[in-house]
């Protein structure tokens, strides 16, 4: 559905996004996460066509996006903080972006409309946060888009906002075949929704995959021994997390969950067990590994 | 340009934008029909006049500075949606190519700015039309302005593809409509100042199309002369050079990076470009207005400290601001001196290496004579010595004379020769004297070391300080192109002009009218005028063609030593009023005439008139000042009594005086006159020419002209007034002031 090759993009001369390669298939709800300014924002501007790359091809089924309306026609970008033209009313934002969008849907738009409760007469201005995002998302849901691209979508949604938001997604997804990716920190929620998650680190995106191929890929293991062991005893597991407590050891490993096994009972434990990780955990410990977030 | 062929419109989007700003455009129009034609309509009923003078012209500036305002904001508000990253998300991510998005709000913002002026202006137009302001001048009128407008709007497009925020864009929007005009302002002055024998041609021709703001106020009024006449044709100046930028606007959109929005600059080379340009335009000019000021009172060098300061400290401060308002604080000080330095050393390069080289030779180059074809001379002497009066009236306004057009061998190398002493002469000083404020070049370039002297005298005494020229030298090559030089020179070097008193071409300034006869064919008055009387000539009589047959066959018929002679009589003079329709676009001037004049005496003749008419009963009184018995001895050589100049000359015994000047008071010998004795001696009298020896000056009680006795008839008007009372007078002034009549 959606390709990137290559892809570089620098701001001046600080390097934001280099070697991004990317598929994304039709029907897919991609969660983008990353730690703050790893580009998030600006893939997905790159996505829909607001950027430019400095090298490599963004192509939405084989066309080329950026400035090509009829690429352009089938994606829909809702940017963290939204626009809305001066004093409009999301009546008059609906007529702008019926110019533009010839598969705007009235049905969904009054349908949307009439979940959100919004009355589409009033300035958007007088809106709160969270409704401004709320007309923003009903307006991008009923330009009938195959691509949408949210940024931070679930910011300043109240909690029964949010459960409606990712209802809406779903259904469209179940009864479109609509390609959704979402750019959050909040893993919780990506974790309920996507089915695949790209993490974006270092500028380019070290990770790429299923949530469940990635949840099975990392393990939290509590291990204890009846005394204390050497240094480096799990060196060669390479673990992203590790946390003495006393002769029981908390540690984070990625790989083959027989091998680490394994190797772990090697050093003859009188504990071994496996603890569910989160998704959020795999992003903190894998961000841990790297460095982000230490303090020096 | 070819991507601006494939700009597609967004109907759509264009009809949104326009309904959004319904209720501005309704507003405007308003505000438009305010003046004009609201408070004009109720000034014309409440004075119950005709006339809609002064109160029209209120309503045209008010609305053209109210289309020049919104020609600025109106783009920077359809389009500011590219100064906010939060915008740029939406707008760049829409289904539109840019390119039409770009066309669409651009014909949007010119739909926007045209519709109130529009309402405005033919509503006032069309309902305070009058004669001349008639509906083809209001629609011409309203082309051209709509066409300026859309200029200054697509330099502000231009502005805002380079910029990333709308202040910045609107400063540099208005630099760069300010830039032409700075830049043509600071060639004029450091050529001017610079390049002696620089010609300015019409300034507000070349304003005009390089500043579109005077463009604009320009158009709507046609307050001066424009470089084309129609307003058609300036429209479509501004059209096509509002159609140029718009499409290299279109370009740098297609580049305009949407991360940059926000930024001062979204194009990394315009700050340096405008700002490095602005700096270097500023310090010529600053250093061209700082060395004419210091040259007027001074004899200055160009490389004096004192002109390069100001101009240093004023620029340095302008780009520190400037790069403090692009850089949103200080932090860039240093390197912001260091750029300063870089673009002032370019300046001063440009600056240093254009005095020191006189602009390439431009002062000094002169054609060669055998490749001059012909040349276009204009003469403008306030004394009058060397040529007539050099201009006439035409609807009671003083018009300088056409240029000469000198085509024979002789004429050209008159001039020619002029422009060699003026080269000649002013070496000794450089090329950098500024005659225009300082008077006294010919002493000073006569005190150089090794000086000598590349000219002839004029056979008569002036002051070096107060007797000026101003000549423009046209030359027409054979080679093609045009060579044009302006001098204002001392009157002592003009002697080779002398000659040009019998070229044909004289009857320019000798007689305009006749010159001028296809132009303004229909005779309204004519009037015959000697010293003592006056006849009129009735306008029906008058056959303009015969009499500028026999002007230019009287003129034709003196060689150059009988064209400045003193030894004819005075006739008197013709005063002519020609129109170009019956009696109104009229010129009035006068044809001097003496006996060398024998074909006009005979055309003037056949019409009856005649021209020894009968006294007045009352003559003005009248003195014979005697060029002996004076003191100091030297003043015998003034202008007084060896230039002869006819009653029309409007110059005074009295002017040709103080171009004398001695440390010592003039006295003067002479002798009043009765009317008898002044009736006596009219056959005696000269009018035009030049005299190698001092001749008997008749003045009258306020009589314009320097008539001279000629020199054969000294004795019979010496035997005229033997009998009368030597007097002496120091001051002219008082000659007649106790006389009575």
């Amino acid at each position: 559905m959606i390709a990137l090759k290559n892809i570089k993009k620098s701001f001046d001369n600080k390097l934001v996004l280099e070697n991004i390669n990317w598929d994304i298939p039709k029907g897919s709800i991609y969660g983008l996460v990353g730690p703050n300014g790893a580009g998030k924002s600006t893939l997905l501007r790159l996505m829909s066509g607001v950027l430019s790359p400095d090298a490599g091809q963004i192509t939405l089924e084989g066309a080329i996006i950026y400035d090509n309306p009829s690429a352009k026609k089938k994606i829909m970008f809702v940017p963290d903080d939204p626009f809305f033209l001066t004093q409009s009313s999301l009546k008059e934002m609906k007529k702008f972006y019926q110019i533009f969008y010839s598969t705007f849907n009235e049905a969904m738009y009054q349908k949307l409309l009439n979940h959100f409760k919004l009355n589409e007469n009033d300035k958007i201005t007088d809106f709160s946060k969270g409704m401004k995002r709320q007309a923003s998302v009903i307006l991008a849901l009923s330009c009938d888009p195959e691509v949408l691209l949210l940024d931070e979508a679930f910011d300043g949604l109240d909690p029964v906002m949010r459960l409606m938001f990712k209802r809406l997604i779903t259904d469209e997804l179940m009864n479109r075949q609509i390609t959704v990716v979402i750019s959050s920190h909040n893993l919780r929620e990506l974790e309920d929704i996507c089915d695949s998650i790209a993490l974006l680190d270092h500028n380019t995106i070290s990770i790429q995959d299923e949530v469940e191929n990635i949840r099975s890929n990392y393990h939290k293991l509590q291990i204890g021994y009846s005394k204390e062991q050497a240094g480096d005893v799990f060196n060669e597991l390479k673990p992203l997390h590790l946390e003495q407590r006393g002769h029981v050891y908390l540690m984070v490993a990625k790989g083959d969950i027989s091998a680490i096994r394994t190797l772990i009972e090697s050093t003859q434990p009188i504990l071994l067990e496996e603890i569910p990780i989160t998704m959020e955990e795999v992003f903190v410990y894998e961000m841990e590994a790297k460095g982000y977030g230490q303090l020096v | 340009m070819v991507n601006l062929f494939k700009l597609r419109l967004q109907t759509e989007y264009l009809r949104f934008l326009l309904k959004r700003n319904a209720r501005y455009m309704f507003i405007m129009s308003i505000a438009m029909m305010t003046l004009y034609p609201v408070l004009g309509l109720t000034v014309k009923i409440l004075s119950r006049s005709d006339s809609y003078d002064g109160i029209r012209e209120v309503g045209l500036f008010f609305n053209i500075s109210l289309l020049m305002f919104t020609a600025f904001m109106i783009p920077l508000q359809i389009m500011s949606y590219m100064n906010s990253k939060k915008n740029l998300d939406v707008y760049h991510a829409l289904p539109i190519k840019r390119s039409d998005l770009f066309i669409t709000s651009l014909i949007a913002a010119i739909a926007i700015v045209v519709v109130p002026f529009t309402i405005g202006w033919f509503s006032g137009g069309l309902m305070m039309m009058t004669g001349s302001f008639n509906f083809l001048v209001i629609f011409e009128r309203y082309f051209a302005l709509i066409s300026i407008a859309t200029a200054i709007l697509s330099v502000v497009l231009f502005t805002m593809m380079n910029t990333g925020t709308s202040l910045d864009a609107f400063l540099y929007s208005l630099t760069l409509n300010f830039i032409p005009i700075l830049a043509y302002g600071a060639y004029i002055l450091f050529v001017q100042t610079i390049l002696l024998g620089f010609s300015i041609g019409d300034l507000t021709k070349w304003v005009g199309i390089i500043f579109p703001i005077f463009a604009l106020f320009e158009s709507g009024f046609e307050i001066s002369g424009r470089m084309w006449a129609s307003g058609y044709v300036n429209g479509l100046y501004w059209l096509v050079l509002s159609g140029v930028i718009i499409a290299i606007s279109n370009q740098f959109y297609l580049r305009r990076k949407s991360e940059k929005a926000e930024k001062p600059f979204t194009n990394k080379t315009f700050f340096p470009t405008v700002s490095g340009l602005l700096i270097i335009l500023f310090i010529i000019f600053l250093y061209c207005v700082i060395y004419s000021m210091n040259s007027s009172f001074y004899y200055t060098s160009y490389y004096a400290p004192i002109n390069f300061i100001f101009p240093i400290f004023f620029s340095m401060v302008l780009y520190l601001v400037m790069d403090a308002i692009a850089e949103r604080g200080f932090k860039h000080l240093a390197k912001a001196f260091i750029h300063y330095l870089v673009i002032a050393a370019v300046a001063f390069s440009l600056l240093i290496g254009g005095l020191w080289s006189k602009g390439f030779g431009y002062a000094s180059r002169i054609p060669s004579l055998s490749n001059i074809e012909s040349i276009d001379f204009d003469y403008y002497d306030n004394s009058n010595f060397i040529m007539s009066s050099p201009s006439y009236y035409r609807d009671m306004m003083a018009v300088p004379a056409s240029s000469l057009h000198l085509t024979t061998a002789d004429d050209i190398s008159a001039v020619y020769e002029l422009h060699r002493i003026i080269i000649a002469e002013y070496k000794w000083i450089d090329y950098n004297y500024n005659y225009a404020f300082n008077n006294n070049l010919v002493t000073m370039i006569e005190e150089q070391k090794g000086y000598t002297k590349s000219y002839e005298t004029l056979p008569f005494f002036i002051n070096n300080s107060i007797n000026s020229a101003q000549v423009k030298i046209t030359y027409h090559l054979k080679s093609g192109g045009d060579l044009v030089r302006s001098y204002t020179v001392p009157l002592q070097w003009t002697n080779s002009l002398l000659t040009l008193n019998n070229t044909p071409d004289i009857i320019e300034v000798n007689a305009p009218n006749l010159a001028n006869m296809d132009e303004y064919p229909n005779v309204n008055m004519a009037d015959w005028v000697t010293p003592v009387g006056k006849a009129s000539i009735s306008p029906l009589k008058i056959n303009l063609s015969e009499l500028k047959t026999a002007y230019l066959m009287d003129i034709a018929a003196l060689s150059d030593a009988q064209a400045i002679s003193t030894d004819y009589t005075a006739m008197g003079y013709l005063n002519l009023t020609t129109c170009k329709f019956k009696t109104s676009n009229c010129m009035t001037s006068v044809i001097d005439v003496d006996t060398r004049f024998t074909h006009v005496i005979a055309v003037l003749t056949a019409t009856g008139v005649n021209l020894n008419p009968a006294p007045e009963t009352a003559l003005r009184s009248a003195v014979l000042i005697l060029p002996e018995e004076s003191s100091p001895a030297t003043i015998v050589d003034i202008p007084m009594f060896r230039v002869a100049m006819p009653q029309s000359s409007q110059r005074y015994t009295f002017d040709l005086e103080s171009s004398y000047e001695e440390s010592q008071p003039n006295t003067y010998t002479y002798v009043n006159l009765s009317d008898d004795q002044l009736i006596q001696i009219l056959p005696y009298i000269t009018q035009r020419g030049i005299s190698e020896t001092p001749l008997i000056s008749l003045v009258f009680n306020n009589g314009s002209g320097n008539l001279l006795i000629q020199a054969q008839y000294t004795d019979e008007v010496l035997a005229i007034i033997s009998e009368n009372q030597r007097k002496s007078v120091v001051n002219l002034y008082n000659l007649f002031a106790t006389d009575g009549k």
